[in-house]
């Protein structure tokens, strides 16, 4: 096949390039505290419900101290992102007390990721329901709904809806974040100045009793298994267990730990700020809304309102009706946008953490298959949103249900946490930034505050582990299949990893600046393969049977793509040579050692792969390339392609055969570059009837041969084309490829086989 | 013992006649990109150009930047497949990055041309805002619709 191109540039070598970069964009502290508050801020919406119902009327007081307590985890953690970069739980509990903790902690870190999602999607869907109902009842409608019902199909929906989002992988993008944050502002100001004016105009307003011991309303359910136990009677354990029932307003640290990279320098600094703010922003809106909730809704009607508290606190603001409910609304808005923002993030988050994990052959390769069409790791966010929906429909709706299971996960994640900054305070002496209360005893710094901070989040994790049985049951449980499905998976990938090795060849990169017969030891006029799918390789195949190697060597290449741009720098062995080419020629190795003939193996680094065919082709002065039919491209337009790169080449170009071998019919014969062409049948026939005529004139005889006659008409053929004849031949040739075209086309192309 | 595997040097696509046009392809997600690098792949050839594609993959929070949901690989494997069948020189540029917009609009040249691949939508869709923001940014903005 010839075909021509108007292009004159030739095929050069260059250095390649990085694809992919890392756009890193430092935020602000305002942007980094959005971030984090649009996973911490969400537990207003359902932390004072949760909390009443477990130890009483001092619950809001509860609230704010462990909102207080949030300014020693934010000391935590801080001293934690000063050592790492990227200092979430799992890295620095392994750097800390080593993997199987690490695993532990993993595990918890997923309980609480699994959680965030159905008790944030329950709780607005709480939300959403009651005020459907108050809507209905001010519109004077008779129409009702169960609000937990109703929680339980909206959260389904949100989970369904994100998951799909998640899957197809489209996040949206950060800055939304700030702007729901900017949203929920608005929401707090206006209920911190609403609510003062309330309490005025009504007076006589009570603060909720202090949580003193005797204050704590701990009933059988919040004590779970320590009821009617003597250590009920311990007022130290009845603060822990209290404390431990409002834990989880702190919810969403971690986050912070995951924005300190992107945090603007000085980081350190700018981290201490965002922190500041993001537990200002919780004492007010979590803990001091919480308070307002106890003060303004009466005693008698607030346990309606558990799972709306914020619903309830406007409800009974003081003012005319429709504004109230018009605010309502918009404090529903607010609560769906940021708790659905929630459900989106525990979906993220969990994909991020297990994916991590598996990144240190802590998970089966098998969760981390890419979604056909996306890329996505759809395995392990289908686990996640079934286990998420079978927890909602487990739920029927309960937010308190649900919030006693969620305190599992964020309780022993923080102590878990908090124990390997601990540790690390005696293994690592480069923190950049230290919390406080450190004294020194004999040259010995002993961590007071972080001691202290370590120990109390211990005696909560403990404190619940007895007394929520719900949280304890399901976290234990879940820790326990995790932690299982994390051993085996790390046994299942170690040993795979072995048998990887033992079954794979072992290959020694020989770089060559230029390819030729002498450096590859492959003698001109030898039959170049090219591979590219170890599950497609009968053309190799093929070729081991049909070349005889006492006249033609065989080179088998592969093409390693790239990509041109920017930022050029030497290929590593690694880019060049990766774990798919190994396999490959590992492949190419078995077939050739079944067939008994010897190949030389070749990776060519290129662009464009049938430059890099051609180029090779040429270089080693092959005679013969051969491909395999490919399931994108019918073989004509292969033909094509190759061709069009036989053009590129530079000249003098080295003409060869191309052979395009079908699993199931015969091959398909094409030669590059000028050859003598294969007559049809007729065409022979009206050629030898011209010559025969021609022998008989005078003064030619025996002299003429075919070529001769042939010679004479392409002559004409080429002064024609430029007559007015032109057309008429334009047209002639046009039938004669109809005429040729059909089943028998691409077997006249055949050439006899070596 | 080991095998020995020859590696050449890097063979890359011929220069094109007129490599200083370069026609800019945007995506904002892969499924359906191939339609607009077709547009892309025959205004370069027409003009003798070649085509660099933007891919601006946004990483939402808390995933590191580095740990994106859909893995570099996949979205290179996808990609160079699809510009390995092109007629002309075409880069690819991934871009792992926390906002879409600010970062094609801090990577592209000024006065591109640029060809976005999107789907047919009566709402705004982001790719439709994109390249809003583009225009205004003076940049020659192509809409490709993939469905």
């Amino acid at each position: 096949m010839q075909t021509s191109v108007p292009t004159t540039p030739s095929t050069v070598t260059t250095k390649v390039v990085v694809a992919t970069t890392v756009a890193l964009t430092f935020i602000t502290f305002w942007q980094a505290a959005a971030v984090v508050l649009n996973d911490l801020a969400s537990t207003m919406f359902y932390i004072g419900g949760i909390t009443e119902q477990a130890i009483g009327k001092p619950a809001p007081w509860m609230v704010l101290g462990v909102m207080l307590f949030s300014y020693a985890v934010r000391s935590v953690y801080m001293e934690s992102c000063g050592m790492f970069v990227r200092g979430g739980v799992y890295i620095v509990v392994k750097d800390s007390i080593g993997p199987t903790v690490a695993k532990l902690s993993v595990s918890s870190l997923v309980v609480d990721y699994v959680l965030t999602g159905p008790i944030s999607a329950v709780s607005a869907g709480q939300y959403l329901g009651h005020l459907l109902n108050e809507m209905a009842e001010a519109l004077h409608q008779s129409w009702r709904t169960d609000p937990n019902t109703f929680a339980v199909f909206f959260s389904v929906a949100v989970t369904i809806y994100f998951w799909y989002s998640n899957i197809k992988g489209v996040p949206e993008s950060s800055h939304k974040a700030l702007r729901i944050m900017q949203i929920t502002t608005v929401m707090v100001v206006i209920i911190l100045v609403w609510a003062p004016i309330t309490l005025i105009l009504r007076g006589g307003a009570k603060l909720p009793p202090l949580p003193t011991p005797s204050n704590l309303h701990l009933t059988n359910e919040s004590l779970g298994w320590l009821a009617g136990t003597y250590f009920a009677k311990i007022s130290f354990v009845v603060i822990m267990v209290s404390i431990g029932h409002s834990l989880l307003a702190m919810s969403g640290f971690e986050t912070l730990a995951q924005v300190y990279r992107e945090v603007a320098y000085p980081k350190l600094k700018n981290l201490r700020i965002t922190a500041n703010i993001v537990c200002t922003y919780a004492v007010v809106c979590t803990g001091i809304i919480s308070l307002l909730a106890v003060m303004i809704i009466p005693d008698a009607t607030r346990s309606m309102y558990y799972d709306n508290m914020i619903g309830g606190l406007v409800m009974n603001f003081a003012g005319p009706e429709m504004l109230k409910l018009g605010f309502h609304v918009f404090i529903v808005i607010v609560g769906v946008l940021i708790l659905a923002g929630a459900v989106n993030t525990s979906l993220i988050g969990v994909n991020g953490v297990l994916n991590r994990v598996a990144e240190d052959g802590v998970l089966l390769d098998w969760f981390r298959k890419p979604h056909k069409k996306y890329g996505t790791t759809y395995r392990i966010l289908n686990t996640m949103a079934i286990l998420q929906i079978l927890t909602i429909l487990a739920s029927r709706g309960d937010v308190f249900l649900l919030g006693e299971a969620y305190a599992f996960g964020v309780v022993w994640s923080f102590a878990l946490k908090a124990l390997g900054v601990f540790v690390l305070r005696y293994q690592r002496h480069d923190q950049e930034y230290k919390m406080g209360w450190n004294i020194r005893i004999a040259g010995r710094e002993i961590p007071i505050g972080l001691g202290l901070t370590t120990a109390t989040l211990f005696l909560v994790a403990i404190a619940n582990l007895f007394s929520k049985k719900i949280a304890t049951i399901y976290g234990v449980t879940f820790t326990i299949i995790l932690y299982t499905l994390f051993m085996i998976s790390e046994r299942v990938n170690a040993r795979k990893k072995l048998e990887h090795r033992s079954d794979l060849e072992k290959f020694n990169l020989d770089h060559q600046s230029q390819v030729t017969p002498a450096t590859l030891r492959a003698r001109p006029g030898c039959v170049l393969v090219a591979v590219r799918d170890y599950h497609n390789m009968h053309h190799l195949q093929k070729a081991l049977e049909k070349t005889n190697l006492r006249r033609h060597d065989i080179v088998v290449m592969t093409v390693r793509q790239l990509s041109t741009g920017a930022g050029e720098y030497e290929l590593r062995d690694d880019q060049l040579f990766a774990g798919y080419e190994q396999e490959l020629f590992s492949h190419v190795v078995t077939l050739a050692e079944k067939e008994g003939k010897s190949v030389e193996l070749l990776v060519v680094p290129a662009v464009d792969p049938f430059d890099a065919m051609v180029h090779t082709a040429t270089s080693l002065r092959a005679s013969k390339l051969v491909v395999g039919v490919s399931s994108r491209m019918q073989s004509e337009e292969l033909a094509h392609r190759i061709g069009l790169a036989w053009e590129r080449q530079p000249p003098p170009r080295q003409p060869f055969s191309l052979e395009i071998t079908h699993p199931d019919r015969p091959s398909t014969y094409v030669n590059l570059g000028p050859h003598p062409p294969r007559l049809w049948p007729e065409d022979v026939d009206l050629l030898h009837n011209i010559w025969l005529r021609l022998t008989e004139q005078q003064g030619v005889g025996s002299k003429l041969h075919h070529r001769d006659v042939v010679g004479v008409a392409l002559q004409r053929l080429e002064e024609e084309l430029s007559s007015a004849e032109r057309r008429r031949i334009l047209e002639q040739v046009e039938s004669a490829v109809h005429r040729h075209e059909g089943p028998g086309a691409e077997t006249a192309n055949e050439l006899p086989q070596d | 013992m080991k095998l020995a595997v020859h590696v050449s040097a890097p063979v890359s696509v011929p220069e094109a006649h007129n490599p200083e046009l370069e026609v800019n392809v945007v995506y904002t997600r892969l499924p359906g990109a191939a339609k607009s690098l077709d547009v892309a792949s025959g205004l370069a050839r027409d003009l003798g150009g070649r085509v660099t594609v933007h891919v601006a993959q946004v990483i939402p929070y808390p995933l590191a930047l580095k740990s994106p949901q859909v893995p570099v690989q996949f979205a290179e494997q996808q990609l160079l497949a699809m510009a390995g069948e092109q007629p002309v020189e075409t880069s690819i540029k991934i871009y792992l990055c926390r906002d879409l917009t600010e970062t094609i609009r801090q990577v592209l040249k000024p006065d591109s041309m640029v060809i976005v691949g999107s789907r047919k939508r009566w709402w705004p869709t982001r790719e439709k805002k994109l390249a809003a923001a583009l225009r205004r940014d003076g940049h020659r903005v192509i809409l490709s619709y993939a469905d």
